[in-house]
């Protein structure tokens, strides 16, 4: 097929931990996004045979429709990307990645004359084994096989795609996602022998916020993933630094008293007295070695562990500075002072915002890594936010499949190019 | 298409569901007119997600001076902000308001009529009849039409796979015949064409840098 048919039929496929962003370069600047997730409905059930309703797996928009009430609706309700990592025989996981590709699939084509597939640039997190690509792969050429949607299929590394599409060749992407956080310099390539992955993610606030409602007297609220997260996105706020923030919160609790609503519901939750809580939340996701969370620790909330998931292993406790550092130092040194000046900040675990009036102890992301970082000793740096942090993947997606040549094959060596299944 | 011009159009599906139709060129770019044939609708969109909540207030007052010439006047705010805003002066002044995000659109409030088009009872009667038997003649033209598209699709999907074989038949057979062509290789100043397209892959300097994968990788 010629390069003009292909750069026309790009499709990006950007596997996420929560959302599954999917479409072809037609869209423009967005893609379309749906849950990450399937259902697998119980067939036993009677409303299910009374339906006369076959799917094994409910991927997209359709799934509340399917909700049952249930108390075994977590099991049911199987999210594959929870982690970056699906195991190899977690058939289920796999299940829902082959229905929720296909959905994408046919949601765009074929609908003209001479349409003979597309050509899929998927995105897997950077440390996604290999025998992931082999699985993504066999998915394709499934769905390939049964509707000829796939002319051609490749997959890229999460942090790639967010250089591409912020158009920068040289930098270090941190992605930071529910599950954990991967640092991975890029130099035209990404640099796989320095990528450093941390098992400390969006999820990891959440259970700090947790705490902090059961010690606020929320304890019942705090079991609740949803309404956690919530709180957590309206309460959590990253200090400049954590002591002087501490301080400064006791000696002055109306400034970060609180009282938020749960959307939709009754609830409201107060945090008066004890607001500078809000600032472990924060500080907890950068560097969780202050001594002020052993106590969360000593109390039974789960440390952070070095964990082995696939062939990476995921360090705990390492702050996220001294984890961007040793990353760059494993790349050649003539390279390092370039890639200390780009280093862009991805993901939903950097959203943090300052309120009003606590300018002088708040901080964004990127001002606190460049705190952290000077901490250290590193003044010239450059730390940015990836600019639409939801769709940077999928963009890069699009611009890696329109730009390789379709002439450049798969290689297992260089885990790059092109692979058809025709 | 741009973010916008998608929530536009999503909020438009959002009122076609319930028999509203575009109707007239509204005065702003961030407005929409609507009809059903009794009821004119006019939506104002605040696109803004970090907008403040005098934005939303803007916007009521815009749609409550031109509400005399609307049955029904709606804001439709992101999500976030329509959690934020103080609801009871949509309430007071009948405005209706629509929250919506990347995967819903939800009527928070519905709005009040404002206005019904004067029209005699039984003029009413005879008009909603004509109504009903064009929407009756309407279904079943749809009912047609996709059972034809059906078909279609079936007939294309065979020929494709005809065609398919086809060609890999007559591919073997020129092999044997022809010389195997060259692969075509990008030639290194040659560049890649990126005019017209979407923002991300306009000077994009990895476009240059990945169309020469296949050269660096021989």
């Amino acid at each position: 097929m010629s390069e003009a048919y292909k750069r026309s039929h790009v499709f990006g496929m950007d596997y996420g931990t929560s959302f599954f962003k999917y479409g072809p370069i037609s869209l423009g600047e967005a893609p379309e996004i749906v849950e990450n997730r399937g259902y697998f409905p119980d067939k036993d059930a009677i409303m299910t045979r009374v339906m006369g309703e076959s799917k094994e797996v409910v991927v997209g928009r359709d799934i509340p429709l399917y909700l049952e009430a249930r108390e075994d609706l977590p099991s049911r309700l199987v999210y594959p990307f929870r982690n970056g990592i699906i195991e190899k025989n977690e058939n289920r996981a796999w299940q829902v990645v082959e229905e929720i590709s296909r959905m994408a699939l046919r949601e765009f084509g074929p609908k003209e004359e001479g349409f003979n597939g597309f050509y899929v640039v998927a995105s897997l997190s950077a440390v996604a084994p290999r025998y992931m690509y082999e699985k993504l792969f066999d998915v394709y050429n499934k769905i390939d096989s049964e509707e000829h949607t796939i002319a051609a299929a490749t997959i890229i590394p999460q942090p790639l795609a967010v250089a591409i599409s912020h158009k920068v060749p040289t930098s270090v992407v941190v992605e930071s996602g529910h599950g954990n956080t991967q640092i991975t310099p890029i130099s035209r390539y990404p640099v796989r022998t320095a990528i450093i992955a941390l098992n400390r993610g969006g999820g990891d606030a959440n259970s700090i916020t947790a705490e902090i409602l059961k010690d606020s007297g929320y304890g019942d609220l705090a079991k609740e993933e949803t309404v956690v997260r919530q709180v957590k996105e309206q309460i959590g706020i990253v200090p400049r630094n954590l002591e002087d923030a501490i301080k400064f919160g006791k000696n002055n609790p109306e400034k970060l008293a609180i009282v938020i609503s749960i959307p939709g519901t009754r609830l409201k939750i107060s945090l008066e007295d004890n607001g500078w809580l809000r600032f472990l939340i924060g500080e907890y996701v950068f560097n969780p070695n202050h001594e002020v969370f052993q106590s969360y620790f000593t109390r039974g909330m789960p440390k952070p562990g070095d964990v082995k998931v696939g062939d990476t292993f995921f360090l705990g406790m390492i702050d996220m500075s001294e984890a961007i550092v040793q990353s760059i130092e494993k790349c050649p040194v003539e390279l390092q002072p370039y890639l200390y000046r780009q280093i862009i900040l991805s993901g939903g675990n950097f959203e943090w915002k300052v309120p009003q009036g606590l300018e002088n102890v708040c901080v964004n992301s990127v001002d606190k890594i460049k705190t952290m970082l000077m901490e250290k000793g590193l003044s010239e740096v450059g730390v940015t936010m990836a600019s639409s942090p939801k769709y940077s993947v999928w963009r890069g997606c699009i611009v890696y499949g329109y730009a390789v040549p379709e002439s450049f094959k798969w290689s297992w060596d260089r885990m790059e190019g092109w692979m058809s299944f025709r | 298409m741009s973010l916008s011009e998608r929530t536009l159009s999503r909020i438009e599906k959002f009122f076609s569901k319930q028999g509203f139709e575009p109707s007239g060129v509204p005065e702003e770019p961030d407005e929409l007119i609507l009809y059903n044939g009794r009821e004119k609708v006019l939506v104002k969109i605040v696109f803004e997600e970090d907008a403040d909540k005098t934005i939303v207030y803007d916007a009521c007052a815009s749609v409550l001076e031109k509400a005399s010439e609307f049955s029904m006047v709606y804001v439709a705010v992101p999500r976030n902000l329509g959690d934020r805003v103080d609801t009871v002066i949509f309430m007071k002044r009948g405005i209706g308001l629509i929250v919506y995000d990347d995967w819903s659109i939800e009527e928070k409030i519905s709005a009040k009529m404002l206005k019904k088009t004067p029209i005699v009872k039984n003029q009413e009667i005879v008009g909603s009849e004509v109504v009903e038997r064009s929407i009756r003649r309407l279904e079943s033209s749809i009912r047609e039409i996709s059972e034809r598209i059906d078909s279609l699709e079936k007939a294309y999907l065979s020929l494709l796979r005809e065609v398919r074989e086809i060609k890999s038949i007559l591919g073997k057979r020129i092999m044997i015949v022809e010389k195997p062509v060259e692969p075509s290789v990008t030639k290194p100043e040659e560049t890649v064409e990126t005019g017209g397209l979407p923002s991300f892959l306009r000077d994009n300097p990895w476009v240059e840098i990945l169309s020469r994968r296949s050269e660096e990788n021989p």
